[in-house]
């Protein structure tokens, strides 16, 4: 006994079995997908039906006469096994387009491929094994990637993962999976797959003990993972609207933001505001700040605005989609942009890499007082001020110099009876001689008046220098003897090896009289709490506090042995 | 190199060449046109004319027009347009040629092996 269904098949009425239905129907599905639309696939399908009907209707001798699947195998070894249409398919395959060049015939194109998910090759989302096909490359490798993204890029490849997992259609079907592939969709590549699978299947049976352990581990996660990617489908579908909107606020807020930043940046090229200043000095790249903002706005609006679209696309079901020119030209545009901002940054980072230094020498007066006073030098600075935390002050008065306050100073003992300044200026440039010549555009100065210098504590340079860390090392050399006297109020930076001097009297440099004796510097007025000669302390006294170690003892023969540990090193010193 | 794929290049051209001959004189459909190919053996199996009529049709060599019948659904009569009545001339003419060309060659071939 069969069941039987009733067709319409080329408007004519038969009744047939359900197995022979289900042939039939099955033949002219294989059948269909042989053709594409523009080969007038439904007008083709329509006459083989037609043809089809009337074949049955040769075949059967009264209405109530059922078509059964010899019926139905006949016709079509009448009309051809699926294949046959192949064959000639793949002759006229140049037909469609009358006036294309001649073709080699044998030769068939090979489809693009399109990236799918590969549901039969996969660890978690077939993501690997998917981009895998569609680059042409071992998958092996892709997910060695992922490993390395994840570790090394502190696991924002799994953001990237999820994000591709979501994007990436699986390709369920066989023709999916063969364009997935890059092999033509067409019935015997179907045939050949569909077989494949069998044979995989079977295989698998045989080799069930060989791929036990293996396959139970890939099942355990891809079925764990099939489970999540179903839960995670249903909630993309619940939350994809929400999601796309998300998308769409972030991604246009980012290039709102983008554009003002670009028109901020071109009004800042023709304005004076303070901060353009900033940039515009910092800029030793030569490149014009607005170009560079256009740039950032293309390598980094670009991605966003395809965010953007992205989000509109889940919105929006029936976006209109981008022509393949604005792709290309969107494309280019962003390559052309990352690069140039790398050249950029490049640039701007080995604008730096050379430190270059001029040095001068220059007496500060011939016939040194016994006294002298150091000052700020305050006449010279500039009114109009900016500050900077990097550079620290730009000017803007008439003349437009480059202010910065980076001057040290350091009191050494002159080698002769003059007192001289020896001034070494620095720059920062893209090479020595480069970096010289920055270094030898520096303006500093000092001056004089009676016992008293005025030293600055900064350096000027031309606008048009820009800031390359331009910087003053002065060495204020004293001969014996000279006392002399920094302004408590004053701004001078005093160097390293000074306050280190300066501090065996626990006191600072500034406010108190020094004293050029025997090469170093002595205190003419500062407590007194370190002179080992002169100081008066009870014996048998230990001492440990803040400031270090103080060991003073004294036997009964009167010896002592004094210990001092702190910062200033280890003195032992020992005597009657 | 497939020996089907060389037997259904040659068919190729001829087939078209067959089908519009057998349009020349009179209207006809499918039906009608695979009898006659069947008969003179130049088609295996149906199916694959359909897909070559409807082609012929969209070159705009051939046309059809829907005709009720008496023993069931209407029936798609093909016939030539004006191009495709130049077309089959310049076939006509090609194939003379082709058949000479190929008749002489063969022969010098054979003689040769004599």
């Amino acid at each position: 006994m069969n069941k039987t269904t009733n067709i319409n098949l080329g408007g004519l009425f038969f009744h047939i079995d359900e197995d022979a239905y289900t042939r039939l129907r099955d033949y002219l599905e294989a059948i269909k997908r042989s053709f594409t639309d523009s080969q007038g696939r439904d007008e083709i399908i329509a006459d083989i039906e037609a043809r089809i009907a009337e074949l049955f209707s040769e075949k059967v001798n009264n209405d109530r006469q059922v078509i059964g699947m010899t019926e139905v195998d006949e016709v079509i070894a009448i009309m051809g096994e699926p294949e046959d249409y192949l064959v000639d398919e793949e002759i006229f395959e140049d037909e469609p387009q009358t006036q294309a060049p001649p073709k080699d015939h044998h030769q068939t194109r090979k489809p693009p491929k399109k990236l799918f998910r590969d549901p039969d090759d996969k660890y978690i989302g077939g993501v690997s094994s998917g981009l895998g096909h569609y680059l042409g490359v071992d998958a092996l490798w892709i997910r060695l990637l992922w490993i390395l993204l994840v570790v090394a890029g502190v696991g924002s490849g799994i953001i990237i993962y999820i994000l591709l997992w979501i994007l990436i259609p699986e390709a369920s079907t066989t023709s999916q999976k063969l364009s997935m592939k890059g092999e033509p969709v067409n019935i015997s590549n179907i045939e050949k797959k569909v077989r494949e699978g069998f044979g995989e299947v079977s295989e698998k049976v045989r080799n069930v003990d060989y791929q036990k352990v293996g396959s139970k581990v890939k099942s355990g996660t891809s079925s764990f993972f099939d489970f999540l990617g179903r839960v995670m489908t249903a909630l993309f579908n619940v939350f994809g609207k929400f999601i796309g909107l998300l998308l769409v606020f972030i991604a246009g807020s980012t290039l709102i933001a983008l554009f003002t930043g670009l028109i901020a940046a071109c009004v800042s090229a023709f304005s004076d505001s303070e901060w353009a200043h900033h940039i515009e000095v910092s800029n030793i790249s030569g490149i014009p700040v607005w170009a560079i903002a256009l740039m950032i706005l293309f390598a980094a609006g670009i991605p966003f605005f395809l965010l953007f679209r992205l989000g509109m696309k889940i919105l929006v079901d029936d976006l209109r989609p981008i022509g393949s020119t604005t792709k290309y030209v969107l494309l280019g545009l962003w390559i052309l942009s990352t690069v140039a901002l790398i050249t950029f940054g490049v640039r701007q980072g080995t604008a730096q890499i050379y430190e270059g230094s001029i040095s001068e020498k220059q007496v500060l007066s011939a016939t040194v007082p016994d006294t002298l006073y150091f000052k700020n030098e305050i006449s010279g600075i500039p009114d109009n001020r900016y500050y900077n935390d990097r550079i620290d002050k730009i000017v803007l008065d008439g003349s437009r110099k480059l202010y910065i306050e980076d001057v040290v100073y350091d009191f050494v003992p002159s080698e002769d009876s003059l007192a001289f300044l020896d001034i070494e200026k620095k720059a920062e440039s893209s090479s020595f001689r480069k970096a010289r010549e920055e270094a030898s555009r520096i303006d500093y100065g000092f001056s004089t008046s009676g016992n008293t210098v005025f030293l600055r504590n900064y350096v000027l340079t031309d606008y048009g220098n820009k800031y390359r860390d331009q910087e003053a090392y002065v060495r204020v050399s004293l001969p014996e003897g000279t006392v002399f006297f920094i302004d408590h109020h004053s701004d001078i930076r005093i160097g390293h090896s000074t306050h280190e001097q300066a501090r065996l009297y626990h006191a600072d440099l500034k406010g108190h009289f020094w004293k050029m004796e025997e090469g170093k510097l002595r205190c003419l007025d500062c407590e007194e709490r370190m002179d080992a000669d002169t100081e008066t302390v009870e014996p048998h006294d230990v001492k440990i506090d803040s400031e270090g170690i103080d060991i003073d003892v004294q036997d009964e023969n009167g010896e002592n042995v004094k210990v001092e540990i702190n910062r200033n090193g280890i003195r032992v010193k020992t005597g009657s | 190199m497939k020996i089907e794929n060389t037997k259904a290049q040659m068919r190729k051209g001829v087939l078209e060449y067959c089908i519009l001959s057998i349009l020349r004189d009179k209207d006809k459909y499918a039906s009608e046109i695979l009898e006659t190919l069947k008969d003179a053996k130049m088609l295996v199996v149906e199916g694959t004319i359909y897909p070559l009529l409807t082609r012929l049709k969209n070159a705009g060599l051939l046309q059809y027009r829907w005709e009720e019948s008496t023993s069931g659904p209407p029936r798609k009569y093909y016939a030539l347009t004006d191009t495709g009545k130049l077309f089959l001339n310049e076939l006509s003419s090609t194939w003379e040629e082709l058949h000479n060309a190929v008749t002489i060659v063969t022969r010098q071939k054979s003689s040769d092996h004599e």
